[in-house]
């Protein structure tokens, strides 16, 4: 579904995102595990058009992202959420979702998904109110809930469980894991392990904006680079 | 001098729309871009002009005159937008740049209405009739009305698109975060682009509104509107399309009664003593953050 080649970024002399090439299959959910500064938004920022790379190639289903204009990844289903979420505080709930652009649906028919995605997150009954009324936890929800309104074939996102209430992290675990088995695809950015070993099969640890390890939760527990460069101790 | 005060609080009304319109296309042009015009008066002033060339010097209506300065403006805008302004967006500082860029633009425009008009003063006349109404002991002149009226509806219209449809509601969410609207589809560069060229136009629109409503301009006469457009965009809060209007009339009844009781050449002080009072008061202007909820 997704296949990222020889993707690289540099600022200035620092190179954040080095050379990195990765795949990602339907229906999979990426794990990226790394140490702050690692180069993991960045990485996220250039698949998902907010950053030019400097060089190499995001095909999502074949389609180059990479050289089209920005906001035309998430037409080719490109979904992506931020760490600190960008809810339009001075907008109502529902009307967070219906600025998204309608792509062939009527308005009802947009006014019906953005329902049903409220619904899912369970901030159908604060859909009037503005989203800066709503907790940190529930922004993230929103964000969630924006994302499904593109009707999303892969999902980005960058630690979107940190500094969340329990009760709303299960309720996000729960819709992505409905999505994926829809056959959505996410790359999950994530600084919890336990978390990250729990919702992805594969993990890719990134130090100094490269790849320095790819696999199993197992492999990457008893990875030596990544004991060192990450874990700390041997788990 | 009590018994002028009525006819004072009109004037200053009618003269505080006017700036409120001043101010909300600043506040449009700095929200859809975050750039800060400093060629706002000057554009201002042009408009004025088209309004000195169609109505004084060819008789035309003022209302043609509004309908070419609109759209005159609104080309040069999009123009702005086009040629210039999305590559200042990539340059290393693109505050700096496109500040520095909007100095020069402001500079030309004044050049040009220079080299194009000369440096006398010139009015917009227009032989209305009747000339005023009387209300009471108030007595407005009908360029006076025409441009109150015409700045409500330009005022209505402009909140009308940004708080009831689609394109406005997308436009605000633009303002409060580009990235989060661009990772879901929306083409932010056609929307700015639109917004620019719209806020442009409105500019244009103001400059014939100023004209009618002020006894003369010349062509560096641009400064005191910047100034103006920018205190009442910090007042009402930046960023804020009802803080700017809001900020338009205080700042218009301020200056008229001033005027009034103090002279005319103490206006725009008690305007800055305003500015300052409620800016320590209140640091984020009287709308506060720039939430765009209103």
């Amino acid at each position: 579904m997704l296949e990222v080649r020889e993707l690289s970024k540099r600022f200035g002399a620092i190179v954040a995102v080095d050379n990195v090439s990765f795949d990602v299959g339907r229906g999979e959910v990426l794990g990226v595990m790394g140490v702050n500064g690692a180069g993991k938004t960045t990485l996220l920022n250039c698949m998902c058009g907010l950053l030019k790379p400097d060089s190499g190639h995001v095909l999502l289903n074949g389609k180059d992202i990479v050289s089209a204009p920005a906001h035309t990844a998430s037409h080719q289903g490109l979904g992506r959420t931020f760490q600190v979420p960008r809810s339009f505080h001075g907008l109502t709930v529902l009307e967070n979702l219906l600025v998204v652009p309608a792509r062939g649906r009527t308005r009802t028919e947009l006014l019906g998904c953005a329902m049903a995605a409220l619904e899912r997150v369970h901030l159908d009954h604060v859909l009037h109110n503005y989203a800066d009324e709503l907790s940190g936890g529930q922004q993230k929800l929103l964000e969630l809930a924006r994302i499904m309104m593109i009707e999303p074939r892969l999902i980005l996102m960058d630690e979107p469980f940190a500094g969340m209430h329990p009760d709303l992290c299960r309720l996000f675990i729960e819709q992505l894991e409905e999505m994926v088995r829809t056959g959505v695809s996410a790359m999950l950015v994530c600084h919890e392990p336990e978390t990250l070993y729990r919702l992805s099969r594969r993990i890719l640890v990134i130090h100094q904006g490269k790849v320095i390890c790819s696999g199993g939760p197992e492999e990457i527990r008893r990875d030596p680079a990544v004991v060192d460069a990450y874990l700390g101790t041997a788990a | 001098m009590t018994a002028l005060l009525p006819q004072v609080l009109i004037n200053g009304l009618i003269v505080g729309a006017i700036y409120g319109l001043l101010g909300l296309s600043l506040t449009i042009v700095y929200g859809a871009m975050r750039v800060a015009n400093l060629a706002h008066g000057d554009l201002v002033v042009a408009g004025s002009f088209i309004a000195f060339v169609m109505t004084t010097q060819q008789g035309q209506s003022p209302m043609l005159s509004m309908l070419v300065a609109f759209i005159g403006v609104a080309a040069i805008g999009g123009l702005i937008y086009s040629l210039a302004l999305r590559r200042l967006q990539n340059s290393p500082e693109p505050e700096i740049a496109s500040f520095l860029f909007f100095y020069g633009v402001s500079l030309m425009t004044g050049a040009a209405l220079l080299f194009i008009f000369g440096a006398d003063t010139r009015s917009v006349l227009f032989q209305f009739d009747p000339i005023s109404f009387r209300f009471a002991d108030v007595i407005v002149s009908h360029a006076r009305i025409l441009a109150l009226a015409i700045g409500i509806a330009i005022v209505a219209g402009i909140f009308f698109v940004l708080y009831r449809t689609i394109y406005g509601k997308a436009l605000r969410a633009a303002i409060m975060n580009r990235e989060a609207l661009l990772v879901v589809g929306v083409n932010i560069d056609r929307l700015s682009l639109v917004a620019f060229a719209v806020s442009f136009g409105v500019i244009g629109l103001t400059g014939v509104l100023i004209g009618l409503v002020f006894p003369a301009f010349h062509p560096f006469s641009g400064l005191e509107f910047t100034i103006i457009a920018f205190i009442v965009v910090v007042l009402g809060g930046l960023g804020h399309p009802v803080g700017a209007v809001v900020g338009g009339i205080i700042f218009g009844l301020c200056e008229q009664v001033t005027a009034l009781y103090l002279g005319q050449s103490l206006g725009m002080i008690v305007g800055f003593l305003v500015l300052i009072v409620i800016i320590l008061i209140k640091p984020d202007g009287l709308f506060g953050r720039a939430s765009w909820n209103a």
